[in-house]
């Protein structure tokens, strides 16, 4: 545990470095960037999920007045490539898929790029578009990941022989031999819609060629890293391509993947003139990948006692067209499908495969949210077999410290799941549930708890940079790859400096994401920003620290371990009167030649890539625990249901920043509380028909209840002052707690397992209960 | 190539002027318009704004009738005092109609001329007897608002005419509801209006029903007005709507909703809009 | 190529010319024009980052014939909160209260906060988040914005602003 400290700024709602900016409008985000003699490019995109590219003419294209260049794949230096996500270490070909940049050979779904255009104007890129012919041989597809992975199935791409992408599994115990043991089993089929991000701002950025023939971009990307593969793609080496990155409007795992990177820089390439791409709303949506769509399947065994015995579980994952990140999400939805409970008898299958849909990759929980809904789904249903408590059912199985997960880790963080669902269960049910509301809706309540790991795969051997200077007037500058997303992953490193050397936010300077100027942190991804780059910053602080620590000491004559920083002051602990400023430290330090600048680096544990024929140990740094608790009125006349009330709360360990680690757990609620019900792509043959905002509906201000937030700090997580992550872990419990309610409100289980759980499909099960 | 004109707008006859015999369209908000022209579905044309014809927007009171000009927004129907006593029901579809901003924007000229099935204020106006008054250069007429729209986008309006003014009846017992996916920025999935009168005895003596949404038009609601008559609006009344209801609509699957989910919520929004009406009126 | 039409409105205070095509929206011509804060999330009315007052009421940018403009006054995020202390207090508590995480409808969120609380909004949470209702924010889950806005509208009815 960490010594108790009293810390100044660490937990306080202190406001962020760049909110002033933002309030203010001043901030420019990716596509508030121009340039004289700059070129606005378009992406075509294929007019059909399936088929086979015969051929591309571009001349008619290239002959329109204000063209500059037209591209398809001949002209990619390396059209194909592996994916990379920004990993210092080669994971290998069952993680890492093909990246192919221009369409060839078979078309694999309709966000495939076949060509782009840069051009004088936007409206003339737009026209050149509509004058490229496309030699098109449609072929069937496939939508579905079970029927791609029957026998003879159409074969989505062109480079492999069949659609299967990874297959995988976790077991422990003897499954046969405990569903024996077992006085209820329930089991049913669960189905996950594709989710979408719906940041407000779409991707886009420009870039251009300065005077050293580096090709330099400013696109906001949650992966800084990308430069490589850029670089790799236009054969260059990585020196001679540079992202300087922006501030992004939102990423929730949707900017993870390369976006308009490589399709700027070949054109840039092309032309040696600066280009600009923005992708507008509908392309975004119709492109970008999705949350993986999943098929699960569940059977859960338990004694009368309520004692969960067993699970057997198979998911069928909708990986989409290209691979990306699917492997890695699959790893998360497999080992995590148990949820946060001792099972002694496990066994979980999962499958992944190729579609004509849109891809699939990362998306805010990573895999978690879906078998977290089928989980708590299957929860409440055994719960309500053996006619115990549905909450009571829970605290009978959750995980405590020292239990194992099902590949036999256990986590050395603190499991404090039970105590986040005892708050929430008293905060909900403080006053009695009425049966209506005056307005005659049905009212229902439920609780649903979730784990979510936070760091990367260890196996990747993950890393962060991060580096101070302190400058002479004793302000302090930071630099950080850290490309901020809008959770403040940046404001929290600066917070960090300013506690631990004693200063205020003010005298704390971010620059931030620029691979040529800032120390590489690795991605903003897989909630381990805070962790990773935040002990990377603590180990920098305690370097300079040590640095300063023995000038002060001369200086005031006391030994170094009885001083400590504050009020921009080294001071004696014992008698804070006795002090000398900061600055005149750093001035002392300086004149004795010593360093005001240093770089430290943070490295995850580490493991090694696991046997995916039986998963077994560690797999992440650890793990964040949610519950939710919610409350909804059902109108049983329309299908139609409000949440009245949201209630999230999270071990975060320890609050850095009280306002984003609040306004994480509030996020997170909106981001999953309609996914189930609202948030449908209606993704029919491949085709995305919900491509705007008027038919994908997200909650507006006026949809969503105060959510009521709970923040345990238990100081028992890996990062910075014993903090967890709750980026991605905020968003999960959330969905399965809202149907949950409405099942408790309507009182049937009827059409609650495969979203989208529309309106029409809540009202026929009301109905069919009715009727019974 | 976007090849679009542009000319303002001053007085009513230098709108029909530049209408006539031209390739033009009109805008007057532009909260259609500009996804139209953004979507392809206008090409060509010059644009005439008319936002800042002040013979066009005005709210005012007879007897009897309100008269509305076709560039009244939707924010200005909602603050509208006579708007909320004689006209409840549009007060009310003004209320949930998109959200605040567009509302300041869109006018309810506009929300008639694009002829959504789905347009929030015409089943309002339509249990208000509405009658649309159109202009072109050369002549007026007006048209009852039943008979206003031809099929969805379509009215009876030629490319020369305009809207200036809608004329409803004054009418305290009116109400208004709809159904859609979000409280705000939502487009309908049934909307239902209702103008109702009861007799001494609690008796329906005169009811108008319009429904939205639910057919190629916003329609009013023959058979269901036709059940209600000469009956109480009571419970047993109102949940027998089904029926009637049915026969007033023709509902289709689109990406909002199923055609069956509509026809179960039509007669549900039918008693809402009743009760609104006559129990909840400002 | 549509025509070009010169427009003299008034944005932020400062009377401008400019040249728009007949066809486009606001928003673009705006930001075609550097006015970087009035940001673009859908063109089509329907995500709200584009909020700008036409003529002192919040309107979506995108959905407004910029032609259309010409004698109108418009004003921006930035440009109202440089001048006036309504908008200006907003963004402080914007700031204060944790309301902006990525920042992307901040400008649009602020501009529509103005037009509610310049119109005697009062310190009602539910009748905020209807004034936000035309205004998507993905980050924060409205909470914090309402915070903020609830914040100044309170100050506002203590006679502190």
């Amino acid at each position: 545990m960490m010594q108790k400290r009293n810390l100044k700024l660490v937990g306080n709602a202190v406001p962020r470095h760049d909110a002033a900016a933002k309030a203010k409008g001043e901030q420019l985000y990716s596509d508030d960037w121009t340039m004289p003699n700059m070129l606005y490019a378009k992406v075509l995109r294929s007019a059909y999920p399936a088929a086979i590219l015969r051929g591309v003419n571009t001349k008619k294209a290239k002959a329109l007045p204000g063209v500059h260049a037209v591209l398809t794949a001949d002209d990619v230096p390396l059209n194909e490539d592996i994916t990379k996500f920004g990993q210092m270490r080669d994971v290998g070909g069952g993680f890492e898929g093909l990246y192919k940049v221009l369409a060839r050979g078979k078309i694999r779904s309709k966000s495939e790029a076949i060509a782009l255009v840069a051009a004088e104007t936007e409206e003339i890129a737009e026209e050149a578009l509509k004058l490229i012919e496309v030699d098109y041989e449609v072929t069937e597809g496939v939508f579905d990941p079970r029927e791609a992975l029957l026998p003879g199935a159409y074969v989505v791409s062109s480079e492999d022989s069949s659609n299967e992408i990874m297959r995988t599994q976790v077991q422990c115990g003897d499954i046969e031999e405990a569903f024996k043991r077992c006085d209820v089993i329930i089991e049913d089929d669960y189905q996950t819609t594709p989710h979408e991000h719906a940041y407000i701002e779409t991707e886009g950025g420009m870039g251009w060629l300065d005077e050293n023939g580096v090709i330099t971009l400013r696109v906001g990307v949650q992966v800084l890293e990308h430069y490589r593969t850029v670089a790799k793609i236009m054969g260059l080496p990585h020196t001679k391509v540079r992202n300087i990155g922006v501030p992004m409007g939102g990423g929730f795992g949707g900017k993870e993947d390369i976006t308009v990177e490589t399709y700027l820089a070949l054109l840039i390439a092309a032309t040696r003139r600066p280009v600009k791409m923005v992708w507008t709303r509908e392309e975004s949506m119709e492109t970008h990948a999705k949350r993986h769509p999943e098929y699960l399947h569940y059977k859960t065994g338990a004694t009368k006692d309520g004692k969960i015995l067993a699970q057997e579980i198979s998911i069928v994952m909708d990986g989409g067209s290209y691979t990306y990140l699917t492997p890695w999400v699959q790893m998360y939805s497999t080992y995590g499908a148990v949820g946060p409970y001792n099972v002694p008898n496990v066994h979980v299958q999962s499958v992944s495969a190729f579609t004509n849909n849109t891809f699939s990759s990362a998306n805010r929980g990573f895999g978690g949210p879906q078998v977290n809904f089928a989980c708590e789904r299957q929860m409440d249903r055994i719960a309500d077999a053996l006619g115990i408590d549905r909450v009571e059912l829970r605290r009978r199985n959750l995980m405590h410290n020292g239990d194992r997960l099902p590949t036999g880790f256990i986590p050395q963080g603190h499991i404090g799941v039970s105590e986040i669902m005892d708050k929430v269960e008293a905060e909900l049910n403080k006053t009695k549930k009425p049966d209506r509301l005056p307005d005659g809706r049905k009212i229902g309540r439920a609780i649903a708890v979730g784990h979510m790991v936070y760091g990367r795969l260890t196996f990747m051997h993950d890393s962060s940079r991060v580096s101070i200077r302190i400058e002479l007037d004793g302000s302090v500058t930071v630099r950080a790859g850290v490309p901020d997303l809008g959770g403040g992953q940046a404001s929290v490193i600066c917070q960090i400096v300013a506690e631990e050397l004693g200063l205020d936010m003010e005298d704390v300077h971010a620059y931030i994401m620029d691979t040529h100027l800032t120390p590489l942190c690795g991605t903003t991804t897989a909630t381990r920003q805070l962790y990773m780059s935040g002990n990377a910053t603590l180990k920098a602080t305690a370097i300079m620290k040590e640095r300063l620590l023995p000038v002060a000491s001369k200086l005031l004559g006391y030994p170094s371990e009885n001083l400590a920083f504050g009020d921009h002051s080294i001071y004696l602990v014992n008698n804070p009167a006795i002090r000398i400023p900061f600055v005149t430290v750093v001035g002392h330090l300086s004149n004795d030649g010593g360093e005001l600048e240093t770089i430290a680096q943070f490295n995850a544990p580490f493991t090694e890539v696991p046997d995916l024929s039986d998963i077994k140990g560690q797999l992440n740094p650890d793990l964040t625990y949610t519950c939710h608790g919610v409350e909804v009125a059902v109108d049983e006349e329309t299908g139609m249901y409000e949440i009245l009330r949201l209630i999230a709360a999270v071990d975060a360990g320890k609050m850095i920043n009280k306002n984003s680690c609040e306004g994480q757990m509030e996020g997170g609620c909106l981001y999953n509380a309609w996914w189930p019900t609202h948030e449908d792509l209606q993704w029919r043959n491949g085709i995305t028909k919900a491509n705007n905002f008027s038919t994908y509906y997200i909650p507006t201000a006026a949809d969503m209840p105060d959510v009521e937030t709970i923040i345990m700090e238990s100081g028992g997580g890996l990062g910075p002052y014993g903090a967890k992550g709750v980026g991605e872990p905020s968003d999960n419990s959330i969905a399965p707690a809202v149907v949950n309610a409405i099942r408790d409100a309507i009182g049937t289980d009827m059409n609650l397992n495969k979203m989208p759980i529309t309106p029409e499909k809540i009202l026929a099960a009301i109905k069919a209960r009715d009727s019974k | 190539m976007k090849e679009f004109g542009y000319k303002n707008a001053t007085t009513i006859t230098e709108a029909l002027t530049l209408l006539d015999g031209q390739n033009a369209r009109v805008v007057a908000g532009g909260t259609n318009v500009l996804p139209y022209i953004r979507s392809g579905k206008y090409t060509d044309c010059r644009l005439i704004n008319i936002r800042d014809i002040k013979d066009l927007n005005f709210i005012k009171e007879d007897s009897d009738r309100i008269t509305i000009g076709a560039c009244v927004t939707i924010s200005q129907l909602k603050k509208s005092k006579l708007i909320l006593e004689f006209v409840p029901a549009l007060h009310q579809a003004a209320c949930v109609f998109a959200d605040p901003t567009i509302c300041n924007t869109a006018t309810v000229g506009g929300n008639l001329a694009s002829a959504s099935p789905a347009a929030d204020t015409a089943p309002a106006l339509l249990v208000h007897d509405a009658i649309v008054f159109i202009k072109s250069l050369n002549s007026s007429r007006s048209v009852p608002l039943s008979e206003f729209f031809k099929a969805p986008g379509t009215t009876v309006l030629q490319r020369n005419e305009l809207i200036t003014h809608i004329e409803i009846s004054k009418q305290k017992n009116s109400g208004f509801i709809k159904l859609g996916m979000r409280k705000s920025m939502s487009i309908s999935i049934v909307t239902a209006a209702s103008s109702v009168t009861l007799n001494d005895a609690g008796i329906i003596s005169s009811c108008k029903i319009a429904l939205g949404a639910v057919a190629p038009t916003p329609i009013r609601a023959a058979h269901t007005e036709r059940f209600l008559l000469s009956k109480k609006p009571d419970d047993d009344t109102l949940s027998a709507l089904i029926k009637a209801t049915n026969l007033d609509i023709s509902p289709i699957d689109d990406i909002r909703a199923s055609a069956d989910y509509r026809r179960e919520v039509t007669p549900v929004m039918v008693k809402r809009a009743i009760k609104l009406a006559l129990y909840e009126h400002c | 190529m549509s025509e070009k039409i010169n427009i003299k409105l008034k944005i932020n205070g400062v009377f401008v010319t400019l040249e728009v095509l007949a066809h486009q929206n606001l928003l673009r011509a705006l930001r075609d024009n550097y006015y970087w804060d009035v940001k673009c999330g859908c063109e089509v009315g329907e995500c709200g980052t584009c909020t700008v007052l036409l003529d002192g009421q919040a309107v979506k940018s995108c959905t407004v014939l910029a032609a259309a403009c010409d004698g109108h006054e418009i004003w921006t995020d930035k440009g109202l909160g440089l001048s006036t202390k309504l908008t200006a207090r907003i963004q402080d508590a914007f700031v204060e209260c944790g309301s902006v995480q990525c920042g992307f409808c901040t400008p649009g969120m602020v501009v529509a906060a103005t037009d509610y609380l310049k119109n005697g909004g009062k310190p009602d949470r539910t009748a905020i988040r209807e004034a936000i209702s035309g205004n998507l924010c993905r980050c924060t889950g409205y909470v914090k914005i309402v915070d903020a806005i609830y914040k100044v509208a309170k100050d506002i009815e203590e006679g502190l602003l």
